[in-house]
């Protein structure tokens, strides 16, 4: 199985975050997993993370509409951080808007971290790929 | 010396001769001369006798020295007519007739001369001769023929031109029946019969313009005029002048004809027409300027100014218009001018003004052209909301149905999710997690429904009922559905309305909109602050605004003012923000043609101001 040491889930649903852990605790070994129910939430820990030098996320699971702050909203401040390992992130949300499309792949062009746009629901099968994209 | 000297007696006959006459002998001096003579030639009184006839009349001619010269040669020249002028250069035109003189043996003892003055005569020939040669001329040249009745000899005379006019051969014999035959049958042939008959009868004379139609069958318009003649109070014909007119008539008519078509044309036209003089008097106005103006008669504007038209100020802009077109020659063209009209509406209108520039290159006036659009930009303007009404609908829709299958989406993606890993789970305990998800999610799901069914309800009810109803008393009413919630969270609501505001609202929609902002208010309270909810009321045009102010958390507005009203947006990390309410507060408050709008600050609170509208 693959060991991922640090894993981001930032969602405000309850049902889609038990949902990716309970399919990630199938296909990998996971060390650890937060929680986030807004972009706010996650980027302050990461930024805490920045100051703290402890080692930051290699995946990082991301809604879109959320309160507070949203997933566009946490893209923009994230890829501005001072940050040299290539984070993987996958946008997870129930939007099949062309629209929300082009923006991830406009992000993804702006950054060198991985930025990939998936839509609900999301299933084992996706998940797999995911993971067996990190131990690359 | 004289010769053969004759006996006294003649000379007493030769004295009293009535014509002028002088003797002469072979040397030309006067023997006898009558006293006629003497006096013609101012030598009464004189002693003229004996004395040569060249000393005497002075300037002669050649001629007629030559023609005395024949006399006593014998001959008998022909009288010879010249002029004589006096001493005192008057001029007179004489006759000189000069014969031989005889003696008893028919010897030319010299000539007799006889003078007679035909000034007159020459003179009124010489009139005679300027009127024909003038009434030849002006007849070639005006087609005038003139004509004349004999009634003794009943005799029609008349001159070429007559018969070029009537187109006659020259053996045609005019009469008065045949004449008259040549009018056109009606009114002409009437007027002519009727002149004539008048003429004779009533001593009238005419003068009309008819229409006759020729030998040659061809059509034309006649100027005639003539009159009776009397002598001696008697009848005796008539006398008349016919003129061909018709070029200058089918000029006229063709001249008619065109101002017609362009008085027509002007008149008709859709916009308004005027010609302006250099000082910007109005020389012509066409219907529509009269309409617009509300002037009833052409007469009535025309000489008048703008001044005399249109407020000072307006005027002064038209006038400066006119000017600048007249100076540059430059044509002004389609300036949409808007100005209030005396009545108090607005009129726009588009204008274009023309210099008029005549033969020399001065500016003669301007021609203006312009035509009121007030209705159209009305239109327009009209258009305008209703394309920014439908386009904020369509937004609305859009966005509506955005969020509409977003959420039902992310439902079934749960759905989805927890059912597969349902059919592939065999732990009892996580099964029945996962079950409870599915119930939790369901129960979502119908709410989610619900709350849409609302939010279509509001926007597709298309008669909304308002009623006038008493503000605090509603109020009061909200506050005690909730009163649970407010004691939990010890709130305190004041109402700074005053008991005797009514507001014109659909009740149901006020009380949801109260609920939904109080809730709020208490949802998002300050941690360890007792929330205190102030309401108070003024009044901006239309509208009744109540104003809804907490001590609440408060919002970065300038973050999320653009969601604040959005479905499905929470600000705050609140596990029971749906972000429903201030979407459907919105919709209905707009469903009354209001509005809404907030302002806030983190920390220290918010404030939100409903605007009723007391109309519609």
């Amino acid at each position: 199985m693959i060991k991922i040491n640090s894993i981001f889930i930032v969602d405000d649903d309850t049902i889609t975050i038990y949902g990716i852990k309970k399919i990630l605790t199938s296909v990998a070994i996971c060390k650890d997993i937060f929680e986030f129910k807004n972009g706010q939430m996650a980027i302050n820990r990461i930024k805490k993370m920045i100051i703290e030098k402890s080692e930051l996320p290699d995946l990082i699971f991301l809604d879109i509409n959320m309160p507070i702050m949203d997933g566009w909203e946490f893209l923009e401040e994230f890829i501005k951080l001072p940050i040299t390992k290539k984070v993987n992130i996958n946008i997870v949300t129930s939007s099949i808007d062309q629209f929300d499309m082009d923006k991830a792949e406009n992000f993804s062009s702006l950054t060198h971290h991985t930025v990939v746009y998936n839509s609900k629901p999301i299933r084992k099968a996706d998940i797999e790929k995911i993971t067996a994209g990190i131990s690359d | 010396m004289i010769m053969n000297t004759p006996i006294v007696s003649n000379q007493f006959l030769i004295k009293q001769l009535p014509i002028p006459t002088a003797f002469i002998n072979k040397e030309f001096k006067i023997v006898y001369a009558s006293d006629k003579w003497a006096e013609y030639f101012g030598f009464q009184n004189k002693d003229y006798l004996g004395k040569s006839i060249y000393d005497l009349l002075g300037n002669t001619s050649k001629k007629w020295s030559n023609n005395l010269l024949a006399c006593l040669d014998g001959k008998f020249p022909e009288s010879e007519l010249e002029v004589y002028r006096d001493d005192a250069s008057k001029e007179s035109w004489l006759e000189w007739t000069n014969t031989p003189w005889y003696d008893e043996h028919e010897n030319i003892i010299g000539a007799i001369v006889q003078t007679s003055d035909v000034t007159d005569k020459v003179k009124n020939e010489l009139r005679i001769e300027k009127l024909e040669f003038l009434q030849k001329e002006t007849g070639e040249h005006g087609k005038i023929g003139n004509w004349e009745y004999q009634k003794s000899k009943d005799r029609f005379t008349c001159c070429e031109m007559i018969r070029r006019i009537f187109e006659v051969d020259d053996d045609f014999e005019f009469n008065i029946d045949n004449s008259v035959n040549f009018y056109k049958t009606g009114y002409s042939r009437n007027t002519i019969s009727m002149a004539i008959y008048s003429a004779n009868q009533k001593r009238t004379p005419w003068n009309e313009k008819l229409q006759i139609i020729t030998a040659k069958g061809n059509e034309k318009w006649v100027n005639v005029s003539g009159k009776p003649l009397y002598k001696n109070g008697e009848y005796v014909g008539l006398i008349g002048i016919v003129q061909d007119i018709t070029d200058f008539v089918q000029k006229e008519q063709k001249t008619k004809d065109n101002e017609h078509l362009l008085k027509t044309l002007i008149n008709n036209l859709p916009l308004q027409v005027y010609i302006k003089d250099t000082q910007s008097k109005k020389l012509l106005a066409n219907k529509s300027e009269l309409q617009f103006l509300g002037i009833e008669n052409e007469s009535d504007i025309i000489g008048k100014d703008d001044f005399d038209l249109y407020d000072r100020a307006t005027a002064q802009k038209f006038r400066d218009e006119d000017i600048e077109v007249m100076i540059s020659q430059i044509p002004m063209l389609n300036k949409e001018l808007t100005r209030n009209s005396p009545d108090g509406s607005i009129v726009t209108s588009l204008s274009s003004k023309i210099p008029l520039i005549g033969e020399n290159g001065e500016v003669t006036g301007l021609v203006g052209i312009s035509m009121d659009i007030s209705e159209q930009k009305q239109k327009q303007i009209e258009l305008k909301n209703l394309i920014s009404v439908t386009s904020s609908q369509n937004k609305k829709l859009i966005n509506f149905a955005h969020i509409v299958s977003h959420n039902l989406r992310s439902h079934s993606a749960n759905f989805a999710m927890l059912l597969d890993f349902l059919a592939n789970e065999e732990d009892d305990k996580e099964r029945h997690k996962i079950m409870e998800m599915l119930m939790d999610s369901s129960q979502n799901l119908m709410e989610t429904l619900h709350n849409l069914n609302d939010i279509v309800a509001i926007n597709t009810e298309s008669n909304i009922i308002k009623k006038e109803i008493n503000f605090n008393n509603n109020l009061n009413a909200v506050l005690k559905q909730i009163n649970a919630q407010l004691n939990k969270t010890k709130a305190t609501v004041i109402s700074e309305v005053s008991d005797d505001v009514n507001i014109n609202v659909v009740p149901e929609y006020l009380k949801n909109i109260l609920t939904n902002i109080i809730t709020n208010a208490l949802k998002y309270k300050k941690p360890k602050v007792d929330p205190i909810i102030k309401l108070s009321v003024t009044y901006v045009q239309n509208y009744t605004v109540i104003s809804i102010e907490d001590n609440g958390l408060g919002l970065d507005l300038k973050k999320y003012g653009s969601k604040l009203f959005g479905m499905y947006k929470t600000f705050h990390g609140n596990s029971d923000a749906k972000g429903l309410g201030l979407y459907i507060t919105k919709n209905q408050i707009e469903a009354m043609q209001g509005k809404i709008s907030a302002t806030s600050q983190v920390g220290i609170g918010s404030t939100f101001n409903l605007y009723f509208n007391d109309k519609n």
